[in-house]
């Protein structure tokens, strides 16, 4: 059996609204392993992409661990966090979110440069990743003049190029129409599982949960599997 | 930056590129306060340099120099020191303020040398020539040497006659020398000097066996042994000085002077910064989805503050070099007005170029660099400090904003103790006011979006009053947005309270020097002898003629002239009052019977209240003047209110004065006509009396007050300038910060477009936007602009000049600060407001 890759452990979460507080997550526990591709899904609002961001390390708990590869995040500093999404979390988001300021080739070269690799190896996977998001002679063109298809192409491309062991996604099909989402989920689910990466893809589409190995609804703060598919 | 991924930077770069708007107005913020500083700085440093450059071409390579009681000495003194020290070089000079006789009436030094004894100090005659200079000096008469460009300037060539007017008298002198300087700089030291021989000055000043001063150049090795034998030479009244004494004592005069402009310059400056801090912020605002999403990325917080800092940092470079280059020239414009006021209240100096100055430049590219940073540094930490993520709202910000509102306050409010507190302990220093004048202004700047925000609750019911739905959707847009407008109210309030701080102590003070030159100008009509100097005296035979006159009910003599003290010399003026003349003084510290008692039959002094400030003397006090018989210590008996010197002046009683200097001579008198008398008919057979051999003027009351104020308007043209370039940096500012709201309100506008809004209502909206925003900014202003006026009357100008004066504000002046600031800002509101309107709504809405 594949060893856990991202634990969570009795995690714990609330926002305050108002004067109240609402509680997405109380005790949570759940274990994703190397090489896993889970879909996740559930209503608006019930923690879909809190989920997401507490595992980045993009917020933090209000009690439990969340351990990747055994080491607490929410113990970290932001530094800290920053760097462990910098080398090991690759992120596809539904709106893209391309730095509209740079061009194709540009976006994917800033994940290697933030790692500080070096220039030589970064063309030639750049021009690797281009040709296997099929966006070849696009290189230089800037997100705006992209389809939406393409720019979330490109945003698979970034999120891989610097071979993250996860890869985190946020709805990557809602902003796309549905041949276009196929096609992009397609891509994507062949690219993670060619470099071995384990994702995690919240979505609301039945469409995207056809990829996944497992497939998890989030519900009254706990994860339970969905029937007929783990 | 080391360490700042290339990509990072290459893509603020570009961001910066695709807002042309943004950053054109950011750097044209920057530019501005720079260019106001560095001009302000170059005009000054130019001015000092030209100073310097005519004081060497004057005192040449002198070590000392012997000055008079009077300024005069007697010429035997010279002899016997060639005699008694001849290892001592000495050269008489002869050094007189004129005028140029045309029209243009051009101000001219007079320097007469002889020339044999000049090689020791100055080489003006130097050259080819030298010989046939210095034979055409001496032998020709009348003969004249003048450098080529002060010929031209006066349209004359060598052989051509030119005509000065020398304490009052027409001379005629003849060009017989072109002098060739060796290089540019010493060309601007010859600037306006015309040499002669000692001989032709005397007779040019018909002062003949007097000189002005002997310079001396001892050796230093001797210096002890021979300054005690030169000062056993000394006549009765006459000083050894060092040159630098004089030096100093000149250079100290425009001090005050240079220190309030440079202070204004700064002003404008921080009115730059907020337009930097506004900037950045909006720049951080707009981008805190990419900001977002380069965290999420994996960007560290360090990397996206170094970041924003990188971005202020070229923006300030950029900025403080174009505004060094407008810096340059605007200094030439500023360098008219300073050297115009630099002539008309200290000395003589002909400045015509700006010199660079490597180390100014530096400065002024410092400022601007570290204004940069300094304004980044907030919106920087701000966008370190931003989560990770995409979905940082606008409202957010403003949520947090609003929650930090109070802090803000109470900082301004803390900042405003403070600046009370630096003023009560700071005494009498003149740099510790200023600093509670900054922290004034940046207090009311931090409290400024609490208090808009307060103003604007009172305001909304106007607004829906007089714009219905839409007056109150624009009064609620300042206050939805206040992280954006709060900062453009503060840059416009502190420009509008600068106009009005400074229009308050102009107005104040020219009241209080017109309700002076009423008081002081008690006589009907004024004799004097025309030309700077007026140390001659006038022909004792002319003061008769006029006491003759059948109209003359009175008459009040004065002698002025510079004396010397323990210190640097002091003007005094020597008086034999009218009955009249005792209400022309206004005294300020003493008892007024008693100082006037003292005054007439004590010998006490009186002095003016720079004097005063200046040299920390006090009624009860004394101060030593170099009499004819030496020092003598004369008892302060009280201190009057006087514009006439910022230097200040000592008054003294004429009998006090002839006692102590032997010097019956008389320089000025006012003439009292008796009640029935016509004035036109008076002054008429004053100029029958005052006719002769030696000019002189006579001028009604009403003339001199006209030419009083007017040299006073022309001293504060460059205030007007200053505070003008500061308003426009404020409006630059406000153009920056609406268009800034322009692009981050699209959406919303765009709504209000497509919910069937005309173009014209949505124009309206944004101009009442921009119209609430001037009048919230103007309202501010008032107090604030209200404390700074009071604070340059009673605080700046009595630290630095030593002048008391009443505080007045014109009630006018309020509606102007008010009219200025909706004004100015309408007009900046006018482009925003067109691309709003202009926009097609659907663009923004498929954008979003």
């Amino acid at each position: 059996m594949a060893k856990e890759l991202i634990q969570l452990v009795s995690l714990s979460k609330s926002y305050r609204e108002g004067n109240s507080r609402r509680t997405v997550f109380h005790s949570l526990d759940a274990e994703f392993f190397a090489g896993d591709f889970v879909c996740i899904t559930g209503r608006s609002g019930s923690g879909k992409s809190t989920l997401l961001n507490l595992i980045s390390g993009i917020d933090l708990p209000d009690s439990g661990e969340i351990r990747l590869d055994g080491q607490d995040i929410g113990a970290l500093g932001d530094g800290e966090r920053t760097l462990i999404r910098r080398r090991k979390i690759g992120f596809v988001f539904q709106f893209f979110n391309l730095i509209p300021t740079l061009t194709v080739a540009e976006n994917l070269r800033l994940p290697l440069e933030l790692n500080r690799e070096s220039a030589e190896g970064a063309e030639q996977k750049i021009e690797e990743l281009v040709s296997r998001v099929g966006l070849s002679g696009r290189e230089d063109s800037y997100p705006e003049s992209l389809s939406g298809g393409e720019q979330q192409r490109v945003a698979i491309a970034r999120a891989l190029i610097h071979r993250p062991r996860i890869i985190l996604a946020d709805e990557p099909t809602g902003n796309l129409d549905q041949e276009t989402g196929r096609d992009v989920l397609e891509l994507m689910a062949r690219m993670v599982r060619e470099e071995g990466a384990t994702m995690l893809m919240v979505s609301h589409s039945v469409e995207a949960a056809r990829w996944a190995d497992r497939l998890l609804r989030i519900d009254a703060g706990a994860l339970s599997p969905v029937d007929g598919m783990d | 930056m080391p360490g700042l991924p290339s990509l990072l930077v290459r893509a603020s770069a570009r961001y910066f590129s695709r807002h042309p708007w943004q950053f054109g107005l950011t750097l044209l913020g920057i530019a501005l306060g720079v260019a106001v500083v560095s001009a302000v700085d170059l005009a000054s440093d130019s001015a000092r340099r030209a100073f310097t450059l005519s004081n060497d071409a004057v005192l040449g390579r002198a070590t000392h120099q012997i000055v008079g009681a009077a300024g005069e000495l007697p010429e035997a003194l010279y002899v016997q020191i060639r005699a008694r020290l001849p290892d001592v070089a000495a050269a008489p000079v002869i050094e007189m303020p004129v005028r140029s006789a045309d029209s243009r009436r051009l101000g001219l030094t007079l320097m007469g040398i002889d020339p044999f004894s000049e090689g020791d100090f100055r080489r003006h005659l130097r050259g080819r020539g030298e010989r046939r200079a210095q034979a055409a000096l001496l032998t020709e008469p009348m003969a004249a040497a003048i450098s080529r460009s002060t010929a031209t300037r006066l349209g004359i060539e060598p052989g051509d006659q030119l005509t000065l007017v020398v304490n009052g008298r027409k001379v005629v002198l003849r060009m017989a020398v072109q002098i060739s300087p060796a290089d540019a700089l010493e060309s601007q030291g010859l600037e306006n000097l015309i040499i002669t021989d000692i001989a032709t000055a005397q007779i040019a000043l018909g002062n003949a066996g007097y000189l002005s001063r002997i310079d001396l150049k001892v050796p230093p090795a001797l210096e002890p042994r021979q300054l005690s034998v030169l000062a056993s030479m000394l006549p009765s009244g006459a000083r050894l000085v060092t040159t630098g004494q004089r030096t100093r004592a000149m250079r100290q005069m425009t001090r005050a002077f240079e220190l309030n402009l440079f202070m204004l310059g700064l002003l404008a400056l921080v009115v730059g910064m907020f337009l930097i801090f506004n900037a950045m912020s909006f720049s951080v605002l707009q981008r805190r989805g990419l900001l977002g999403r380069l965290r999420v990325i994996g960007a560290t917080r360090r990397e996206v503050f170094a970041l924003i800092m990188l971005e202020a940092f070229v923006l300030g470079a950029v900025g403080a070099v174009l505004g060094l280059l407008m810096g340059i020239v605007l200094a030439q414009e500023l360098l008219v007005l300073m050297g115009r006021t630099i002539n008309d209240l200290y000395y003589r100096v002909e400045v015509t170029a700006v010199t660079l100055s490597l180390p100014l430049l530096a400065k002024s590219l410092f400022l601007g660099l570290a204004g940069a940073l300094l304004a980044a540094f907030a919106p920087a930490l701000e966008a370190a400090r931003s989560a990770p993520g995409v979905v940082v709202t606008r409202l957010s910000i403003e949520r947090r904003g609003r929650k930090f509102l109070p802090y803000l306050t109470v900082a301004g409010l803390a900042f405003l103790l403070s600046s009370a507190v630096i003023l009560t302990v700071s005494g009498a220093a003149l740099g510790t006011a200023y600093l509670a004048l900054f922290c004034l202004v940046i207090g009311f700047a931090l409290a400024a979006p609490g208090a808009t925000r307060g103003l604007l609750q009172l305001l909304k019911p106007v607004a829906g009053a007089a714009g219905g739905d839409l007056g109150i959707i624009a009064a609620r847009g300042i206050a939805a947005h206040l992280s954006r407008t709060g900062t453009a109210i503060a840059a416009l309030m502190i420009a509008i309270a600068a106009v009005v701080g400074v229009a308050a102590m102009v107005d104040s003070f020219r009241r209080s020097v017109d309700d002076w030159l009423n008081l002081t100008l008690r006589a009907d009509l004024y004799v004097s002898v025309p030309g700077e100097g007026n140390l001659r005296a006038m022909d004792p035979a002319i003061i008769h003629r006029v006491r003759d006159v059948a109209e003359v009910q009175a008459l009040s003599l004065g002698r002025r002239l510079h004396v010397e003290t323990r210190g640097d010399p002091v003007e005094l003026l020597a008086i034999e009052m009218a009955p009249q003349s005792y209400a022309g003084f206004r005294i300020v510290s003493g008892d007024t019977e008693g100082a006037w008692r003292a005054f007439d039959r004590e010998g006490a002094v009186l002095l003016s209240e720079p004097l005063a400030f200046r040299r920390d003397l006090g009624v009860g006090g004394a101060i030593e003047l170099l009499t004819a018989g030496g020092f003598r210590t004369f008892p302060i008996a009280g201190i009057y209110r006087d514009y006439s010197s910022d230097r200040g002046v000592l008054l003294m009683s004429r009998e006090t004065f002839v006692r102590h200097w032997h010097d019956p001579g008389i320089t000025t008198r006012g003439v009292y006509a008796l009640p029935a008398a016509d004035r036109a008919t008076l002054r008429e057979r004053l100029q029958v009396a005052a006719a002769g051999d030696q000019v002189l003027v006579v001028n009604d009351t009403g003339e001199i007050r006209r030419i009083s104020l007017e040299i006073f308007d022309r001293t504060f043209t460059i205030t007007h300038v200053l505070r003008l370039l500061a308003v426009a940096v404020a409006f630059v500012g406000v153009l920056s910060a609406l268009m800034a709201i322009q692009l981050e309100l699209g959406r919303e506008f765009a709504v209000l477009r497509a919910l069937g809004l005309t173009r014209i209502q949505l124009f309206g909206i944004a101009e009442a936007q921009t119209g609430v925003l001037g009048f919230v900014a103007g309202l501010l202003a008032i107090p604030l602009g209200f404390l700074l006026a009071h604070m340059l009357v009673t605080v700046i100008n009595r630290r630095s000049f030593g002048w008391s004066m009443d505080f007045h504000l014109d009630p006018w002046l309020i509606g102007q600060a008010l009219a200025l600031s909706v004004g100015a800002a309408l007009l900046a509101g006018l482009y925003p407001a067109y691309r709003i309107a202009a926009t097609p709504p659907a663009a923004v809405l498929r954008e979003e």
